[in-house]
């Protein structure tokens, strides 16, 4: 009889002591409960403000495009207007000024022929005067033919580029190898103007950064559209960093990627320390997919 | 002797009354005709049948080019004569190739008109001299134009000289060298006594050198598929 009051005895003590953890057991459950509530409370809202934000995101990435496709054709027509402006101010040029000169020369020509044998210091006189209007009109000239040559329009890129090309090497020493295809010119006059700008621009900057000593241009056929190359044996530059530098450090590299996208063509360039800098421009023949 | 008849064809006025000007003082040529546009100077040659035509390479209303290459082809007996502003090669050649009687700058040499003129009347032809001066250079035979080259530059040797318009042209020493049949160590001794004398530090200078005193025409080479 002792024996089972005392398991019975024993057996309270166990089921109290299990009865108070179990008591512990469920506040610390009810508190981890809460606690799991509250946390899905705030997942659930993090999960919105997190969509909230990524909806604001595809608005923001929506309006930026918006925003470079407009910058994009502001762009272009700001080149196509300067091209039209330097067109027109380059044919002011010569049917005006030099136009004009000209004539002050020829009338002074007249005048030389006119005057007295005997009066020899009014003929040096005019003589001198008729050189100092031909340094004018070769002045106007050569400022005219800067902002447009007139050899472009009549008669075509390769004799414009070649006659650009040999008052460089005159001006700079860099000799010049030109390889040009002919059916180039049947491009129309705003894809050849483009290419002769590219090919001015990249020449200037092989003038001024390169230190090369000569340059390959080549104007090749490809399947429906025509590459031109621009190959310096000079030092190279790092293309990533002047494609992000500030605006006149970025040797109008861009004005050419755009002149040559706005014509629906694809422009690359390559520079390494030992292999020079090549520009590359690849202008379809027929009018590409505006974008 | 019946006088050299004339079309003026030139759209400026005060080019082509300077130039009516200079003819009249002129025995022996008689203008007929003046023309301002391309077109009335096919017309008007057509209809005058002038000796000599006088033509702007600028026309507006049919080019220059272009009314040249008409009246030639309408009046073979009348010469053409091209007054341009440009002096570019590539112009002269166009003109050249289309059988005109000759090319004058209009701002430099006008006073030759009338020489340019009776040339043409004559079947002649007539450049003016910074361009005769320039075709000239062109096919000079190469042992003529050494000679001109030194009478010009007497500081530097025949040797130093040949050196030299290789260089201009691109070729490296060792080119150089393979076609003067002398040692490239040669070549680079005289490369190098080039600079001296000519006190030029650095190879683009030589090619610029070159260029400005006329050993070579140009530095492009110039290839067309």
């Amino acid at each position: 009889m002792e024996e089972s009051d005392r398991a019975m005895r024993k057996a309270n003590i166990h089921l109290s002591k299990a009865n108070k953890t179990l008591r512990h057991r469920t506040v610390e459950l009810a508190r981890a409960n809460r606690r799991l509530k509250q946390e899905v409370v705030r997942r659930r809202a993090v999960e919105d403000a997190l969509r909230k934000s990524e909806h604001h995101h595809s608005e923001l990435l929506e309006q930026s495009r918006l925003m470079q496709d407009q910058l994009r054709n502001l762009s272009r027509q700001l080149l196509s207007a300067q091209e039209q402006e330097r067109k027109r101010i380059s044919r002011e040029l010569h049917d005006q000024i030099a136009q004009t000169l000209t004539g002050i020369n020829v009338h002074l020509a007249t005048l030389k022929v006119a005057a007295d044998v005997n009066a020899k210091g009014l003929r040096k006189k005019i003589v001198c005067t008729q050189r100092v209007v031909e340094k004018s009109v070769n002045i106007v000239h050569r400022f005219a033919r800067e902002l447009r040559p007139t050899l472009l329009d009549d008669l075509g890129l390769i004799p414009a580029l070649h006659s650009f090309m040999k008052a460089f090497t005159k001006r700079t020493g860099l000799r010049i190898r030109f390889t040009a295809f002919s059916g180039v010119e049947q491009l129309n006059s705003t894809k050849r103007t483009v290419l002769y700008r590219v090919a001015q621009s990249a020449l200037a900057n092989v003038a001024q950064h390169a230190h090369a000593t000569r340059v390959n241009v080549t104007i090749r056929k490809s399947p429906g559209a025509i590459r031109m190359e621009i190959h310096d044996n000079g030092t190279g530059f790092e293309v990533e960093r002047v494609l992000f530098a500030k605006r006149h450090k970025r040797l109008g590299l861009l004005g050419m990627r755009e002149r040559v996208e706005m014509v629906g063509g694809s422009f690359a360039v390559e520079s390494a320390p030992a292999k020079g800098t090549t520009i590359r421009a690849l202008i379809p023949v027929h009018n590409g997919i505006r974008v | 002797m019946k006088s050299i008849t004339v079309l003026l064809a030139e759209d400026h006025m005060i080019v082509r009354e300077g130039l009516r000007s200079l003819l009249r003082a002129e025995a022996g040529i008689e203008v007929v005709g003046e023309a301002q546009t391309g077109r009335q100077a096919v017309q008007l040659a057509k209809e005058l049948r002038p000796d000599v035509v006088v033509m702007d390479i600028a026309m507006p209303l049919l080019n220059g080019l272009e009314a040249t290459r008409q009246i030639l082809k309408s009046v073979p007996t009348t010469k053409v004569l091209i007054l341009s502003a440009h002096s570019d090669d590539a112009y002269v050649e166009q003109v050249i190739a289309l059988g005109a009687a000759g090319y004058l700058l209009k701002q430099t040499s006008i006073e030759d008109l009338s020489t340019a003129i009776r040339e043409a009347d004559k079947g002649n032809q007539f450049f003016s001299p910074p361009i005769a001066r320039r075709f000239r250079n062109h096919d000079r035979k190469l042992p003529d134009r050494k000679e001109h080259l030194r009478k010009r530059m007497p500081r530097l040797t025949s040797r130093e000289l040949e050196v030299l318009q290789l260089i201009a042209e691109g070729k490296a020493n060792k080119q150089a060298a393979a076609e003067l049949g002398i040692s490239i160590k040669t070549v680079e001794k005289h490369r190098q006594n080039l600079m001296a004398k000519l006190n030029i530090h650095e190879a683009s200078g030589l090619t610029r050198y070159a260029i400005a005193a006329g050993i070579i025409e140009s530095s492009v080479q110039l290839t067309i598929r």
